[in-house]
């Protein structure tokens, strides 16, 4: 799925996908092929991140900088050369993850918004 | 290849795991503890509220006038640093300020001989793989906090020593990169353990040394998924609840992370290295330079 979000006069286009955090299958998407196969490929680092990645040393670290217990890992943001990425797993959907890509570099925030978005439709908030 | 000796550090394998464990029977004292951590006949660490101010090592022969000595060029005269010492015995003034106030040394010049002395002292206990035996709490604080030392300086140090302009570099990447409200350490993969060494920390960074290296793991780990994913990938933060999150980074085959109490630290370290990504002809450190020389 795509959606371009008018922001002022700046246009930022975010596909979206949903993902199994087990199999880094993805489980929903409707972008179309270019986006999709990145997608495909950014899914398929889910189980590395979430699966199988022990999280406690980063739990434990960082409950010294004031976060509670019983929180978990919210959303990784990978920004490279070219693109954004966001992987987001659903509260609400067990095991599986809202991920993201877009080209808008410049606009991270603008990103995150979209797919903060998305995520707070699909969770039904 | 075993690496390269360098300031007299002991490099070895098992160096970084025995130093770890060292001093993490500092970081597991009481809040607050004052006094002397004794490594039976064969050391001494004074500690305050878990930093480290002073060690001693029994089969260590530099001395920190030693190193005084030689931080300058042309060398400081023994003589004018020994009139110090002798004064201080006297009149019972602290050693540092004095050295400082003669201007002998600088104070930066001061903090880097004494880390250099922890560091010598801490690596040839964890080489003869001392073990604390006894705490000797002192009753009175007053070591100078400029002079004391987190056990992930410290770690940094040992680990670093088979580079140290690569564990400069690191640090002023460091210096440069950090916001408020985040602190930071910098990792590579090495000959002297296994996993993620930690080659140089921000001195306010004094989370326990082994969450700083399991953290310092999990981050190296992220960012090999990352690049085999996007080879050209810049930044990954990672947001653990709404305020925590963790930056990480790497720049010229040293992985960066930092720790942030505040997403807008989060945010503001992303923005800064997003747009550092732009800077063309950064020159690599001295140390990458040296190896694309040598044949």
């Amino acid at each position: 799925m795509s959606q371009s979000l008018p922001a002022g006069r700046v246009l930022v286009e975010v596909f979206h996908a949903l993902a199994s955090m087990q199999s880094g299958e993805l489980v929903e998407c409707d972008a179309p092929v270019p986006a999709r196969l990145r997608l495909e490929e950014l899914a398929a680092t889910l189980p590395s991140l979430f699966g199988a990645a022990d999280l406690a040393p980063l739990e434990r670290v960082l409950g010294r900088f004031g976060s509670e217990g019983g929180e978990s890992l919210r959303e990784v943001l990978l920004v490279s050369g070219e693109h954004v990425h966001v992987m987001k797993p659903l509260s609400r959907r067990r095991g599986v993850a809202l991920i993201a890509m877009s080209t808008a570099k410049n606009s991270i925030g603008l990103v995150l918004s979209a797919v903060h978005q998305r995520a707070a439709e699909l969770e039904g908030g | 290849m075993e690496p390269a000796r360098v300031l007299g550090i002991p490099s070895e394998r098992g160096l970084a795991a025995w130093t770890l464990c060292l001093l993490g029977a500092i970081d597991e004292l009481p809040s607050g503890a004052t006094g002397a951590l004794r490594f039976g006949e064969g050391g001494v660490v004074l500690v305050e509220s878990r930093r480290i101010c002073w060690a001693q090592a029994k089969s260590m022969r530099l001395r920190l006038t030693d190193i005084l000595c030689n931080q300058a060029n042309p060398p400081i005269a023994r003589d004018a640093i020994e009139d110090v010492v002798r004064g201080c015995r006297t009149t019972g003034h602290p050693l540092g300020e004095s050295l400082v106030a003669s201007g002998l040394v600088s104070e930066t010049g001061l903090r880097s001989a004494l880390r250099e002395h922890t560091t010598h002292a801490v690596a040839h206990l964890a080489r003869e793989r001392a073990t604390a035996d006894a705490f000797s709490p002192h009753t009175q604080r007053g070591y100078d906090p400029r002079y004391a030392f987190t056990t992930c300086e410290i770690l940094a140090t040992v680990c670093g020593a088979d580079d140290p302009p690569r564990s400069a570099t690191a640090e002023r990447e460091l210096a440069g990169v950090l916001v408020t409200e985040s602190t930071g350490a910098a990792f590579v993969r090495g000959a002297l353990g296994s996993g993620a060494m930690l080659v140089a920390a921000d001195p306010a960074c004094d989370v326990p040394v082994d969450e700083l290296v399991a953290a310092g793991n999990w981050a190296t780990g992220l960012l090999d998924v990352a690049a085999a994913f996007e080879p050209e990938v810049r930044v990954v933060r990672v947001a653990w609840c709404s305020r925590t999150a963790l930056v990480t980074w790497r720049k010229y085959g040293v992985d960066y992370v930092a720790l942030c109490s505040s997403s807008a630290a989060a945010a503001r370290l992303v923005s800064e290295l997003g747009k550092r990504q732009h800077q063309h002809g950064t020159p690599p450190p001295e140390s990458l330079t040296r190896r694309i020389r040598s044949p």
